[in-house]
């Protein structure tokens, strides 16, 4: 904005408010970010998570068909055709990875966005109604949190595996949904669904923490002087303020739903072959450890790569969102 | 018909230690326009006075055990949440004690400013927007149309509290209850923030209920003047009244305990003693411990009641204290 702007701005400003959009204050969020700008490591992880995304979800369409096999091609070297060769099918490894990375990327985000949905309404309504509602809120959760994990997820997947298969040919038959991309769709929403019911249990209990402090803040009092209903209060002026550790807790969620996808789909729980993910890639690739090493160690660099880098990118954000830590 | 009527308020606390009775039958009437003020040390009730009227009170481990606050025709202390909500914040809003904790600091100024406006007034965003910016303007916010779209942190006290002020009067309000408003602001933004007060007041005609322990703050706002103490008020006057002719041994010690009472070099007065512990039933008058300049020897056995002198003076009849 220039000096002549800013004077119309502020001589008949009363009127024109988008010339006030650029003269907008800093915000906490925007401060944290110009803080993370110091921190180069957080911002290289950063970068590298974006291109490892753009790969997958942008390049990948222009690859070659995932699943497409080749028996008479088996475990070729790199080469044009076949960028990093391909496997014991003789399909192609590169896309394979980067098919792979779309389905374990999207797990642990679409499984960190119910985790967070969730568990930030959960946890705020416990900690701000308190008394009782709070003791059975979260007598809940505790109880959720003993039961184990990986065993719920082996009798769901169990389950809804079967599930799965009716459903997509349902949907198949009904919506005239192409086949393969059903298939491959139902095939992990389960996966979604157990690691989603799980993962906001320690998420809510931050978030009511949180709550708990906050609500006897003199503003929350101030709201409510202003004639601000209960459920205004805390959707507008407690939840904005429980964001900062949310943000960094789900960063950090994200890797650890990535892990649990491929842990999953090493033992088979998950993700089922042909259809790809890193994890899976891991388990194909371990069978030939001695003969083709590159089957297991390339999808492995970029899973390693990816969980470094959301690890990176949540330290840094802790760092940028702590004002007290980093204030001097 | 006065704007307020406060009769025998009651709130109590119920905490493991025993019923704290915070409020224990405050009765006082606000007319319109006219500035009342609440004194009294921290922990007299001052502002769980107030705080009961708009139901501010955590509930538990509050509870309002009597007594009734009419506000035209709506006793606010039953009329329930939601015919409440209506009159918090339009018709009686609130000052409070700190601006650097009262305001949201992951909102715009702008956000919160507007809010009033478009949860009372059912206006639409650009035009709560430019009402906003007209109430910045007039409690002296410069380039008010910038600092709106500001965040709390890049204002300082005086400007936060200014921007409370400007926030609890954009819906004109028939009552005004600033809580202690310049306690946290240094001397020079204290003056600046009473003045401005008194200004917007006679402005839009608004009723102010002026909670302070700060003597020399009440004698320049307030009309009339209560005295509190352990939950309940000792002495109610006209504030020229009560600052020439104190009754209360309380009131008349406050008055003696202020600096600049004392000639330089004397020794400053304190009053003796602590408040009383609210949470233990106080039979008879509660002062008498710390009463040295009446006679606590007369002071009555049973809680003495507040009654008439003559032209608006009402004093708690307990014969030490009034000695």
């Amino acid at each position: 904005m220039n000096s002549n702007a800013q004077d119309t701005a502020s001589t008949e400003g009363q009127n024109d408010y988008s010339l006030l959009q650029a003269e907008r204050g800093s915000s906490l969020w925007r401060d944290a970010w110009l803080r993370m700008g110091k921190n180069k490591v957080a911002i290289v992880s950063l970068v590298v998570f974006i291109i490892t995304c753009l790969l997958c979800f942008g390049f990948a369409w222009f690859c070659k068909d995932p699943i497409q096999q080749n028996l008479t091609n088996k475990f070729a070297a790199p080469s044009g055709e076949h960028w990093l060769g391909t496997d014991a099918m003789g399909r192609d490894l590169f896309s394979r990875i980067l098919y792979g990375g779309q389905v374990s990327i999207l797990v642990g985000l679409v499984a960190t966005f119910v985790a967070v949905t969730i568990g930030v309404t959960y946890g705020a309504i416990s900690g701000f109604y308190g008394a009782r509602i709070d003791a059975i809120m979260m007598r809940i959760v505790d109880t959720l949190l003993s039961i184990p994990f990986l065993m719920v997820v082996i009798v769901l997947q169990a389950v809804l595996s079967e599930w799965s298969t009716t459903t997509s040919k349902w949907i198949v038959e009904n919506w005239g949904w192409n086949k393969e991309f059903t298939n491959r769709a139902t095939n992990v929403l389960p996966l979604f669904f157990a690691l989603g019911l799980f993962g906001w249990l320690t998420l809510a209990r931050i978030v009511r923490a949180q709550v708990l402090s906050l609500k006897e803040r003199e503003f929350v009092e101030a709201a409510t002087s202003l004639g601000l209903s209960k459920l205004r209060v805390l959707f507008r002026h407690i939840i904005p303020n429980t964001l900062g550790p949310t943000v960094v807790y789900a960063t950090l969620t994200v890797p650890g739903f990535i892990m649990y996808e491929a842990t999953l789909s090493y033992l088979g729980l998950g993700v089922e072959s042909p259809n790809s993910s890193w994890g899976i890639l891991i388990k194909e690739g371990a069978n030939y450890l001695e003969t083709n090493p590159q089957l297991l160690i390339l999808p492995g660099i970029l899973f390693s790569l990816t969980l470094f880098a959301l690890n990176f990118l949540g330290d840094g954000l802790r760092d940028a969102l702590d004002v007290r830590a980093s204030k001097d | 018909m006065p704007l307020l009527e406060v009769n025998e308020l009651k709130t109590h606390f119920h905490t493991r230690n025993g019923i704290v009775r915070a409020v224990d039958g405050v009765s006082f009437s606000l007319e319109k326009g006219q500035t009342v003020g609440i004194v009294g040390e921290s922990g007299s009730g001052k502002s769980v006075t107030c705080y009961s009227m708009l139901g501010l009170i955590p509930m538990p481990p509050g509870k309002i055990e009597g007594g009734s606050a009419i506000f035209d025709s709506i006793n606010l202390l039953n009329c329930g949440e939601k015919k409440l909500r209506k009159v918090r914040g339009k018709r009686i809003s609130m000052i409070f004690q700190d601006p650097m904790t009262s305001l949201n600091p992951y909102l715009r100024i702008a956000t919160q400013i507007t809010e009033p406006l478009r949860l009372h007034m059912g206006m639409d965003k650009n035009r709560a927007l430019k009402e906003a910016i007209k109430a910045l303007g007039e409690v002296g916010i410069p380039e008010p149309d910038k600092r709106i779209q500001m965040y709390p942190h890049e204002f300082s006290g005086g400007m936060r509290q200014r921007v409370m002020i400007a926030m609890a009067l954009i819906t004109k309000p028939e009552i005004l209850i600033a809580d202690e408003p310049t306690t946290a602001l240094d001397v020079t933004v204290q003056k600046q923030i009473l003045d401005l007060i008194k200004e917007r007041q006679q402005e839009l005609g608004t009723a102010v209920i002026f909670i302070t322990h700060d003597l020399a703050v009440i004698s320049e706002v307030c009309d009339e003047i209560n005295v509190m103490y352990a939950g309940n008020i000792v002495e109610r006057a006209k504030a020229d009244e009560l600052f020439q002719k104190p009754l209360h041994a309380y009131t008349r010690a406050l008055l003696k305990s202020i600096p600049a009472m004392h000639a330089k070099g004397e020794e400053l007065y304190t009053i003796p003693g602590l408040p009383p512990d609210v949470s233990k039933l106080i039979r008879g008058c509660a002062f008498r411990p710390r009463n040295e300049l009446g006679d606590p020897e007369k002071c009555l056995p049973n809680k003495p009641t507040l009654k008439d002198t003559g032209n608006g003076h009402w004093v708690q009849d307990c014969p030490g204290c009034l000695a």
